[in-house]
């Protein structure tokens, strides 16, 4: 199961930092997550979208 | 606690917590009335058709990284879930939860407002399966 790192400080329940699974988050929509910067995908550099976009 | 003036609502997008943007929600709980009056019958009678589900948030827009713009945009046209709270503290009897699973956000008006307003949006989620929480 993919992992995914928690960037941004808004996600419900989870800090920044915390590594979380699809089942962290029932429901949710992960690829919009990630294109908003919440979530970056473990083993790609862990870098969002927001991330990439600084960049 | 009775009666609230609503000042603390918890409102979860996608996971996302946008409260602190939020200004107000409404969640609307429909249940279809299929009339089943027939001949011989003095009243009319119904049962329950299709339950129809939907809410409506309006948030203060804010284009910061992974804010509201940043969150709400990849969502419309897809599905996802929303959790709405009257108040931030713990679920309860008195403080129930509502969580709209596979609701369909429909719109979404990233600009919306005149000159001197501040600027904000609205979101309209349809369908999707409501679940109320007590605890």
């Amino acid at each position: 199961m993919a992992q995914y790192k928690v960037t941004s400080d808004l996600l419900a329940g989870h800090k920044s930092g915390d590594v979380v699974t699809e089942q962290d988050l029932p429901g949710a929509n992960i690829e919009a997550l990630i294109e908003a910067g919440h979530l970056g995908v473990i083993g790609k550099g862990n870098t969002s979208k927001a991330d990439k976009d600084k960049e | 606690m009775a009666q609230i003036v609503l000042k603390d609502v918890t409102v979860t997008i996608n996971s996302v917590d946008l409260s602190s943007r939020a200004t107000n929600v409404v969640i609307n709980y429909e249940q279809e009335a299929v009339e089943t009056t027939a001949f011989g019958d003095q009243n009319r009678k119904f049962t329950n058709g299709l339950g129809n589900i939907s809410a409506t948030v309006t948030l203060n827009q804010d284009f910061a990284a992974s804010n509201v713009e940043a969150t709400v945009f990849p969502l419309v046209g897809t599905t996802t879930t929303v959790v709405f709270k009257p108040l931030s503290s713990a679920v309860a009897a008195t403080n129930p939860s509502y969580t709209i699973a596979s609701t369909y956000l429909a719109s979404h008006t990233p600009i919306n407002g005149a000159v001197g307003e501040l600027a904000t949006t609205e979101l309209n989620f349809q369908g999707g399966t409501l679940t109320k929480a007590t605890s």
